[in-house]
């Protein structure tokens, strides 16, 4: 451009100089005369750039520069302001890409649209196992739905078990998916490697491997089809591997292979479920016939549903007290394709609540960073308003100048995010879980969840930020104050620090609420008989003991380990959440469970359990049991403090109740405190160990290993672990989100803090003159700092009050009764986080107010 | 301008301009040549004005302009005639006369 203009121009030049040449001028004065009929070379390229208009390229470049100029010229908010805006914005990109994967990620299968699962709430006839009882039924009521329906183009089945797999002499502990024969064809999935199962498979000992598995043991060696491996003691083939992306059917499961349900029964011999109508451990998905709607196909399943159902309820005794319930639940068809009632859980809805926090604290931020420093250059703004630059340029520049550091900070924030979301998913969850998620990172989600974020920080940053531009200008010129234009623009800043106190009053308390819940826990950990402790898991099972031998090798064990030198104590315990009845009173709730634990004669000795009422067990051995105990947790929750003994509890679907002879201390249990009913040990073939020592507890594992070798080959312990890693482990997720809300808790009330710093001195700068004129009546320096306090303490009351509303309603809808940490009693951390935030808050307003207490009257005057 | 010329009234120089282009492409020095000459030297364009109005007509779309080699070999900025310039000339045309026109009669009868 510049240079055609020139070339344009000189060309015109030099033709003026050949004309007066012609005329007869000798060359000098020929370029003399020239020269002076030109005028001012750079006037005419100006007016001619004017004529032209600048495009809008033009324009922004000019806006960046500047822009950028500014910025360098202040390090400090440009640092500050990026770093945050990638706090905010990396954090948000990374919780809704996590949530969309969990939540919303639809299967890697043909026409997910098209597969429902079954649901059915209700009580169970025996025993129900799975992650939802409403989702699980048992292998003979699939199989009669299967061959007894018109509505499905497949009925497939799946289910969770855990083994040994042995492979080359190695063994290890995997988790298997049992699915019906037609799993893979219903899906409609084709395999990465190999072949899937087929109807010549049926009852065959096959396996196909996951791809996650595959890759991680096998290499991705496409030479491990057709390898034979031995799963607890049945040798099955590897006949494919399933395609990448494809994990389970159930939320938050990465199985590292799929067998035939057929094959249960010689998988575990011991426990056969395959023709227990009893046993309700199965998921059951379809896909329905085209043009079938799941109300239909409801409706059309209804009359065998029913049938079905009774047959069941005949397997219960007389007495069962569930059985009108059971004979009245319906069967319910979901939309199934983005798996089995998949769910965020608590822990990603909290990471996306807290990220929108950080984000919209950010924005705050940024914008009143922006404004402070529009103030401070009013003069500026006014002058060039005053020479031309239109209200759209000057609100463009603005928007630029809030826009570079948002832009790069969102920029920096979504490559941290992608860089860290493999360590974050792995530091947060459970090793399964994070498998499941930190799949291929999904272009398409990330940059909408960028976009997102993006767009949010843009609204809520950028229309304060502009704020300046609109304002009048021409006060300030005048009289050098920063008097009409400032008022506005002083209560938006002020607004935007309240927010920010809201937001970080609310952070706080959930910082301080989990960090209470981990120190509590920590608190049980440290009591009698946890220390140098460790633990591990037999499945005797897996090695076809029956429970009599198990039991017979199980005590044997015992045993031997507390003869072990160092030993202090050894016992052994298995158990899970289930239902049951307490004489006297109704329990409906999903709440109303208690941990029921069979243990061994030594568990309680060994975990240092003391007895606070009544006696310990005795050591008749049967099921249903006919004494137990319970701890405190058990007589606080379900008899507000009363005395349980003598009572008497039934397991939900036995027939016979048992007495409560005592009451134990509390332990907790990997991580959670539950209320618990403790019964002598009756039969169970996988048990997990407890024991004690007074010696560094990691010298004990070789020993153990040996022992079991020694005593029962072939049957190997697995989560061998100190009782120290095993409580890591299980408090992971909370111990994340502790780091993070108080990382983020204190990086937003530090912020905030600032902020109210900077609105106080902005306001004391303000009102300077009217200070001074207090003070020269006579005004005391401390009703200058109270007047100054009013109006910080305005921001803070508002913040608290808000932050306080904003965190109970954010609870309340996202964490409904029950689920996740236990919201109802967390009054004082609430109370506790805003107090916190409130008086830092506070303290950076009465160092600014001080600061208005020390202007002299002169020289506040003076300055008008 | 020179004392000899005479003012130009506003907006007669574009009008000048198309004109001027209408009757082929040229560059900006032609232009003012040619002004000059069919004006018997009443109207000399001085670059100052000649090129603002030029690169503004080009911006509003009546002449587009195009590098192209002058008589002498040298590179120079061509102008030429747009089809809404075409219209616009006219139009312009028309509104003179009428102007010259209703003016005059108001001198005649004073």
């Amino acid at each position: 451009m510049e240079s055609e203009l020139s070339e344009e121009l000189q060309f015109h030049f030099e033709r003026q100089v050949e004309a007066f040449l012609e005329q007869g001028c000798s060359p000098g004065e020929a370029r003399r005369r020239a020269r002076l009929l030109f005028g001012g070379l750079e006037q005419v390229k100006e007016e001619c750039r004017d004529a032209r208009g600048i495009s809008f390229l033009e324009t922004l470049r000019q806006h960046l520069r500047y822009a950028a100029r500014l910025l360098t010229k202040a390090p400090g908010f440009a640092a500050t302001a990026v770093l945050m805006m990638a706090a905010g914005v990396g954090s948000s990109t990374l919780a809704s890409w996590l949530l969309g994967q969990a939540a919303f990620r639809a299967l890697p299968v043909k026409a997910p649209e098209e597969l429902v699962s079954f649901r059915s709430p209700g009580p169970h006839p025996g025993f129900c196992s799975g992650a939802q009882d409403s989702t699980c039924f048992s292998y003979p009521l699939y199989r009669d739905i299967r061959d007894r329906n018109d509505v499905f183009n497949g009925l497939l089945a799946r289910s969770n078990l855990s083994a040994e797999l042995t492979f080359r002499r190695r063994t290890e502990r995997v988790s298997l998916e049992l699915v019906s024969m037609n799993y893979f064809e219903v899906l409609g999935v084709e395999p990465a490697a190999g072949r899937l199962f087929g109807q010549s498979d049926d009852g065959g000992r096959v396996a196909v491997l996951s791809h996650e598995y595959w890759t991680r043991r096998f290499g991705g060696d496409a030479a491990a089809v057709g390898q034979s491996i031995v799963l607890n003691n049945l040798r099955v083939t590897i006949v494919g591997v399933s395609a990448r992306g494809l994990y389970s059917l159930a939320p938050g499961r990465s199985p590292d292979a799929m067998v035939p349900i057929e094959i249960q029964e010689m998988l575990l011999p011991v426990h056969p479920m395959l023709s227990a109508r009893d046993y309700s451990w199965m998921n059951i998905v379809g896909r329905l016939k085209p043009g079938i709607t799941r109300q239909r196909a409801q409706a059309e399943l209804a009359p065998v549903f029913q049938r079905l159902i009774a047959e069941e309820a005949r397997t219960m005794p007389v007495s069962w007290p569930g059985r009108d319930q059971l004979l009245s639940r319906q069967l319910e068809l979901i939309p199934a394709g983005r798996g089995i009632e998949p769910e965020a859980g608590w822990m990603l809805v909290s990471l996306s609540a807290i990220a929108v926090c950080v984000l919209l604290a950010a924005c705050a931020n940024l914008a009143g960073l922006c404004l402070a420093r529009a103030a401070a250059r009013q003069k500026e703004i006014a002058i060039r308003t005053a020479l031309g630059a239109g209200r759209g340029r000057m609100a463009r520049q603005l928007l630029v100048e809030f826009l570079l550091p948002a832009a790069a900070g969102g920029l920096l924030g979504l490559s941290a995010a992608v860089g860290v979301a493999g360590a974050v998913t792995r530091m947060a969850f459970d090793e399964e879980r994070a498998r499941s998620l930190s799949s291929a990172p999904d272009a398409g989600v990330l940059l909408l969840a960028f976009a997102v974020s993006a767009t949010t920080a843009i609204l809520f940053g950028a229309a304060p930020a502009l704020l300046p531009a609109l304002g009048r200008s021409l006060g300030v010129l005048n009289t050098g104050n920063i008097a009409p234009l400032g008022l506005g623009q002083a209560s938006f800043r002020k607004a935007l620090v309240t927010a920010q106190v809201a937001l970080s009053a609310g952070l706080m308390f959930g910082a301080f609420s989990f960090a209470r819940a981990l120190v509590k826990q920590n608190m049980w950990r440290h009591g009698p008989g946890k220390e140098n402790a460790i633990t591990f898991l037999l499945d005797a099972a897996a090695k076809g003991y029956y429970p009599a031998q198990a039991g017979r090798l199980f005590q044997r064990l015992e045993q031997k380990l507390s003869a072990m030198p160092g030993v202090r104590g050894a016992g052994f315990s298995i158990g899970d959440m289930s239902r049951f009845e307490l004489e006297g009173r109704r329990l409906e709730s999903p709440e109303d469970r208690s941990l029921w634990l069979q243990v061994s004669a030594g568990f309680l000795g060994a975990t240092g359990s003391v007895v606070v009422e009544g006696r310990g067990l005795g050591l008749a051995s049967e099921w249903p049991p006919r004494a137990v105990m319970v701890n405190e947790t058990f007589r606080r929750r379900l008899l507000g403090g009363r005395s349980p003994v003598g009572r008497h509890v039934r397991w939900y679907g036995s027939d016979k109740w048992a007495e409560v002879v005592g009451v134990v201390r509390d332990q907790e249990a990997a991580g959670f405190l539950a209320p618990s009913v403790y019964y002598p040990y009756s039969g169970a073939t996988t048990v997990a160990y407890y024991v004690r020592t007074g010696r560094p507890p990691e010298l004990l594992f070789s020993a153990v290993k040996e022992l079991v070798e020694r005593e029962a080959p072939g049957v190997t312990p697995f989560e061998l672990q100190t009782i120290d890693t095993q409580y890591a482990e299980a408090t992971r997720s909370q111990r994340f989100m502790t780091a993070v809300l108080c990382v983020f808790g204190l990086l937003t009330m530090a912020l905030a803090v600032v902020g109210i710093y900077g609105v106080t001195a902005y306001v004391v700068t303000r009102r300077r003159p009217e200070i001074g004129v207090r003070m020269a009546l006579g005004a005391t320096a401390g009703s200058v700092v109270s007047m100054v306090m009013k109006e910080v303490s305005g921001m803070i009351v508002w913040g608290a009050i808000a932050g306080v509303l904003l965190t109970l309603l954010v609870c309340r809808l996202l964490f409904p009764a029950g689920v996740g940490p236990n919201w109802g009693d967390e009054y004082p951390e609430l109370a506790a986080g805003t107090l916190v935030v409130a008086a830092a808050a506070a303290l950076a307003g009465l160092v600014a107010a001080l600061g208005a207490a020390r202007i002299g009257p002169a020289r506040a005057l003076r300055a008008e | 301008m020179t004392d000899r010329t005479l003012d130009l009234p506003q907006g007669t120089l574009d009008l000048l301009i198309l004109k001027t282009v209408a009757l082929g492409a040229a560059h900006g020095w032609a232009i003012a040549q040619r002004i000059q000459q069919v004006s018997r030297d009443a109207l000399q364009i001085q670059q100052g004005s000649l090129y603002p109005a030029l690169h503004r007509l080009e911006r509003r779309g009546l002449v587009k302009s195009k590098w192209g080699a002058s008589e002498n070999n040298r590179r120079a900025r061509y102008y030429e005639l747009t089809a809404p310039g075409k219209k616009r000339l006219a139009a312009e045309e028309a509104g003179w006369e009428r102007l010259v026109t209703a003016v005059s009669e108001v001198l005649g009868t004073a």
